[in-house]
């Protein structure tokens, strides 16, 4: 969930927002020096998230759902990569749809970016196959919404007896959504562009 | 197919969108930051948005336009009314979340539609932004339409075979498609840049 | 003044998928003249013009105004300008003048001195207004006009064009092909539009399944044996 501007205590802010910069600082130190026919790879793909995550999945009832596509970045690049691309997407849904809020970004930003790419990566690299990253999906789903909730419980806008279960269900269906989408784009790439899978992962 | 400008009213004329974008962008930060961090009362926040929609009818913004934009936060404010219930705090409070964060999306909403997103880019670079973050932007920005009519393209084929609602399968099969062009453009892309002198100097 | 200017030499070139794209291609282009490349869908005529400026990793000896391309791509690519088939691969600003005035931010060169080279090709092309447009919302004509201009305002030796008048109306594309022809440079144009060639190009180079399948004077064209043999009928 992207949590709007004016929801969160300085305190929750100052700390998100100094753990969200540091992270952002380290990626593009680290991503300096890369191959520059990363960049504009890293570019379409960036613009490819952010389309992704404006189309709304329909589910069951004719309610349907957003998908974030971090843990699939993650996977192709790696998770500095992966927050890069994730960072900018979240800027640009602030800025242009208010989907999020610009001060509350750091927050977004951790829950989404960080947690989905370095997480997500993490439970990904120990087997590196389609259905760990189905898990990673489903698991950094579940983990960002409870960071979200304790966020806001945080700056005392929630208590967690209402905050804990509602994020957890309503995000319970997002992140089977979207372990299968991923399962999914995973077995097309292999299928039929698996050169896509061969970057070195930064 | 022609898209409406994600930021529409930013080509239009009027005083406020004369303003270098430098002042605007620091008015902006300057009320979200200080409604952020800290305690205003709903007092001062109801005169701050007369204010804010003031500026914003000289800008020749439609004023449903901007009020529709609250219903961005209606899901934060349903889950936090609920807790306030609980514990037994006063509609006041709730009341003061909603106009601080109003407040804020309102300045961002005028910064955004009196802006050129290039503009704004410029801005950004002029206050030491990260050239790297920038140049994703913009690859976002300029790709967005591109990216969604391929989109919009590929689910008219899907529904004109009969499948009126998209599918789980057939979603995963559009956006791997999307995502194999995507690469292919990016590759292109590439090719342009260096034939014009690109050397990875972001 | 008839010096040749781009010396091709036993050009080989494999796809990464092992594909042979190219097999033992040799020619030789003098300066001024404008060459007609055709050949079938798949018959190489992109994965080529790649290969001549350079941004392919192709085997053979390529050399162009005298230099081993290989050892000189970056210098020589400055005096080559290049329009992509797809304008949306091209085009990769924000805005028109972002996009012409690229190169000339690569190269350092001062805002003043590009605003007036900007100015300069847009009036050339008729695009003078057109500097804040946004590439992705003009016209299909617009675009390609556009492209033109990033590759114009270098001042080229060498313009190579890839299927300059495809998707393009009537009406645009004899504007276009009014424009390429009063540009006095050496041309290489990739085309399936016969029209086209026989009013610009004074040569051709026919392509086929990565070979040379025939190459000379214009009037070739009207051969429609070798048409129909080339898939080109």
């Amino acid at each position: 969930m992207h949590i709007p501007d004016g929801f969160l205590e300085p305190k929750v802010i100052v700390f998100t927002n100094f753990v969200s910069f540091i992270i952002v600082l380290l990626g593009l130190k680290k991503l300096k020096n890369i191959n520059p026919e990363r960049i504009p790879l890293m570019g379409i793909l960036a613009c490819f998230v952010f389309v992704l995550q404006t189309v709304a999945f329909p589910v069951i009832g004719g309610t349907s759902v957003h998908l974030e596509g971090v843990v699939l970045t993650s996977v192709l690049l790696g998770p500095f990569s992966s927050s890069i691309i994730v960072f900018c997407t979240l800027f640009l849904q602030a800025l242009l749809f208010q989907h999020g809020g610009i001060i509350s970004l750091g927050a977004n930003f951790l829950n989404i970016g960080i947690i989905g790419s370095f997480l997500g990566y993490f439970i990904w690299n120990i087997n590196q196959t389609k259905i760990f990253a189905s898990l990673a999906t489903f698991i950094t789903t579940i983990v960002s919404a409870t960071l979200c909730c304790f966020e806001l419980y945080l700056s005392r806008k929630i208590v967690l007896s209402v905050g804990l279960p509602t994020m957890f269900f309503s995000h319970l269906i997002v992140g089977i959504i979207e372990s299968i989408f991923v399962y999914g784009i995973l077995s097309f790439i292999e299928k039929i562009f698996p050169h896509i899978l061969q970057f070195k992962k930064i | 197919m022609k898209h409406n400008f994600i930021d529409k009213y930013s080509s239009l004329s009027s005083p406020v969108h004369k303003i270098d974008t430098k002042i605007k962008l620091v008015s902006f930060l300057t009320i979200a930051i200080f409604i952020s961090l800290f305690g205003v009362s709903s007092k001062v926040l109801i005169l701050l948005l007369t204010f804010l929609i003031f500026i914003s009818q000289l800008a020749k913004i439609p004023i449903l336009f901007l009020l529709s934009r609250i219903f961005v936060i209606f899901p934060f404010v349903f889950l936090i009314s609920v807790s306030y219930l609980i514990n037994k705090q006063s509609f006041s409070d709730v009341l003061n979340v909603v106009l601080k964060s109003y407040a804020i999306i309102l300045s961002l909403l005028i910064l955004i539609q009196t802006t050129k997103f290039s503009d704004l880019l410029d801005t950004l670079k002029s206050f030491k932004f990260p050239k790297f973050l920038v140049l994703l932007l913009s690859f976002i920005y300029r790709y967005f339409f591109v990216l969604t009519d391929e989109v919009e393209k590929m689910s008219f084929a899907v529904k004109l075979r009969q499948q009126e609602k998209l599918s789980i399968k057939t979603l995963i099969n559009l956006f791997g498609f999307l995502l194999i062009r995507s690469y292919n453009r990016a590759e292109k892309i590439n090719k342009a840049m260096i034939l014009r002198g690109w050397d990875n100097r972001v | 003044m008839n010096e040749t200017i781009i010396e091709v030499k036993n050009l080989f070139y494999k796809y990464p998928d092992g594909k042979q794209a190219l097999k033992n291609v040799s020619f030789e282009i003098k300066e001024g003249q404008k060459v007609a490349l055709l050949g079938a869908n798949g018959s190489g005529k992109t994965t080529l013009l790649f290969c001549l400026v350079g941004l392919l990793d192709y085997q053979g000896e390529i050399k162009i105004f005298g230099q081993d391309l290989k050892q000189n791509a970056k210098e020589i690519r400055k005096k080559i300008g290049f329009v992509f088939e797809n304008p949306d691969d091209q085009l990769f600003n924000l805005t028109v003048y972002d996009d012409i005035a690229f190169s000339f931010r690569q190269q350092g060169y001062k805002e003043e001195q590009i605003k007036q080279k900007v100015k300069n090709v847009l009036e050339k092309l008729n695009l003078l207004g057109y500097e804040n447009r946004q590439p992705y919302h003009l016209s299909y004509g617009e675009k390609k006009k556009v492209c033109l201009a990033t590759a114009l305002v270098n001042t080229p030796q060498i313009l190579i064009l890839d299927e300059p008048t495809s998707n393009l109306d009537p009406a645009s594309r004899r504007e276009f092909k009014e424009l390429i022809k009063n540009i006095q440079i050496t041309q290489i144009i990739a085309t399936h539009d016969l029209q086209l060639a026989k009013e610009v190009c004074d040569s051709i180079i026919i392509l086929n399944n990565g070979e040379i399948f025939c190459q000379g004077v214009i009037s070739l064209v009207d051969n429609t044996e070798i048409l129909f043999s080339a898939r080109l009928m």
